[in-house]
C-alpha cells in the first residue's frame, strides 16, 4: 500500500532544520475538554488498552498507569521525522504506516490518541487506518484527535504532555508552514461512519481537538 | 570479569579501529561488559550486570539488575528484576520490578513490568504492558521476542 504525504519534502526539511522551541504558552497547560471527557468515560474496572500516535512521554504514561494498569502502544511519528535526511518522505510514511499496520494491537483498544498525526496522511491511509481501528476497537472505543485549523503552525504540536485530568501541554516546532490542504473535522468524521462527536474544542495554539466515540 | 554461569557462543573484541567510547566501569557488585566486547548467545546468572558493549541474545538475571549504558546495544530479550536502559535496544524487556528508560535510550520493542518509567527524550517505539512480570506469564520464544509480541507480529503480517 502506498501512501503520500500531504506536505512536501521542503516542508519536512524545514521541520528537520527547525529546532524544538519553547513557545510562548508552552509552560502554561491548556485546558482540554475532549481529554477530560475521555478520561471520565474510560472504563475503570479493567486494564486499559490505549494506542498513541505520538512520542512516548513520561507524563502521559505516568498519568494512565497511575489511574490503573494499562497497556499502551506508542507509534511516534516525530521519531521518523528526525530521521528525514536518511529517507525520502515516501519512505518515511511507508515505514511509519507499515509499523502501524503490522504491529497494531490485535486486542480490543479502548482509545486511540492521535495528536496532530492524521494531518500528515492522505485519504488512502486514513481509510486504511479507520478499518484497522474498527477491527480492534472495544465497545466503546474513543478517538481523540487534534487537527490544525491554520495553514501556518508556528506551534507544531509534536509533543503532548498530560498535566492532569483536564490539562495538556503542547510543545512545538517553530516556523512550520503547510501549504497543502489540511484535513478538516468533517472530513475526519467521514472516515469513521457512525461515530459520535462527543466533544470538541479550539485550543489557543490553533489546534482543534475532538473526541469521537467510534 | 563477569560471572559465566551459562554463557554460550563467543565473546569477541571489535576492531581496534573502533574508538574506545569510554572505559568500562566496574560496578560495585556485579559484572561489566566493556564497550569493545560483543557477546552472542544466552547470558544467565545471579549477579548484577552492566553493559557498555553489544549483546546479541537474551539475558536472564531474574533476581538482579541489568544496566545497558549509553553506547551499549542489545538485540534480544532481558529478563531481570530491574532494568535500566541508556543505550539502544531492539527487543523486549521483562522486569519483575522496574524498567527505566533514560533520556538517551532508544528502544524498539515491548516492555513488561510492574513499574515502568520513561524519561522524556527517550526514543521509544512499541508497547508497554503494566503487568506483574514476577508471575512469569511471559514466555520467551527463540529470536528474542516474547510470545505475545511475536503473536502480534505474525497476525498482522
Amino acid at each position: 500500500m502506498v501512501f503520500s504525504l500531504r506536505s512536501s519534502r521542503e516542508q519536512y526539511k524545514s521541520l528537520k532544520e527547525s529546532k524544538l522551541v519553547q513557545y510562548e504558552n508552552q509552560q502554561e497547560p491548556t485546558r482540554s475538554l475532549p481529554f477530560q471527557t475521555l478520561i471520565e468515560r474510560l472504563p475503570k474496572e479493567r486494564k486499559l488498552k490505549i494506542v498513541v500516535f505520538a512520542a512516548a512521554r513520561e507524563s502521559l504514561f505516568r498519568f494512565f498507569s497511575e489511574e490503573h494498569p494499562c497497556q499502551i502502544w506508542f507509534y511516534p511519528l516525530d521519531r521518523f521525522l528526525n530521521e528525514i535526511p536518511r529517507c525520502a518522505e515516501d519512505e518515511l510514511v511507508h515505514e511509519w504506516s507499515d509499523r502501524v499496520f503490522s504491529d497494531f494491537p490485535t486486542e480490543s483498544a479502548d482509545a486511540v490518541l492521535a495528536w496532530d498525526t492524521l494531518n500528515y496522511f492522505d485519504s488512502e491511509f486514513l481509510q486504511a487506518l479507520s478499518l484497522k481501528i474498527h477491527g480492534v476497537q472495544a465497545k466503546p472505543c474513543y478517538l481523540l484527535a487534534s487537527l490544525s485549523t491554520r495553514p501556518k503552525l508556528p506551534e507544531h504540536p509534536l509533543i503532548v504532555d498530560v498535566i492532569d485530568r483536564e490539562h495538556l501541554r503542547y510543545s512545538g516546532w517553530e516556523n512550520i508552514e503547510r501549504k497543502n490542504e489540511l484535513i478538516s473535522l468533517r472530513e475526519l468524521s467521514e472516515y469513521f461512519p457512525g461515530s459520535k462527536n462527543l466533544r470538541s474544542g479550539l485550543l489557543r495554539n490553533g489546534l482543534q481537538e475532538v473526541l469521537f466515540e467510534l | 570479569m563477569w560471572n559465566r554461569e551459562t554463557v554460550r557462543e563467543e565473546a569477541t573484541t571489535e576492531s581496534a579501529s573502533t574508538e574506545l567510547r569510554r572505559q568500562p566501569v566496574r560496578s560495585s557488585a556485579g559484572s561489566t561488559i566493556g564497550a569493545n566486547l560483543t557477546i552472542k548467545g544466552e547470558l544467565t546468572g545471579t549477579e548484577d550486570l552492566e553493559v557498555f558493549g553489544k549483546i546479541e541474545g537474551n539475558i536472564t538475571l531474574q533476581s538482579n539488575t541489568v544496566t545497558l549504558r549509553e553506547g551499549g546495544f542489545l538485540q534480544g530479550t532481558i529478563h531481570a528484576k530491574d532494568i535500566e536502559v541508556q543505550g539502544k535496544v531492539q527487543g523486549d524487556l521483562v522486569a519483575k520490578d522496574r524498567v527505566l528508560l533514560k533520556s538517551s535510550a532508544n528502544m524498539d520493542g515491548k516492555i513488561v513490568g510492574a513499574r515502568v518509567v520513561l524519561e522524556d527524550g527517550c526514543q521509544f517505539k512499541g508497547q508497554i504492558d503494566m503487568e506483574d512480570a514476577s508471575r512469569g506469564n511471559m514466555n520467551v520464544i527463540p529470536g528474542g521476542r516474547s510470545s505475545e509480541a511475536g503473536a502480534n507480529k505474525t497476525k498482522e503480517g
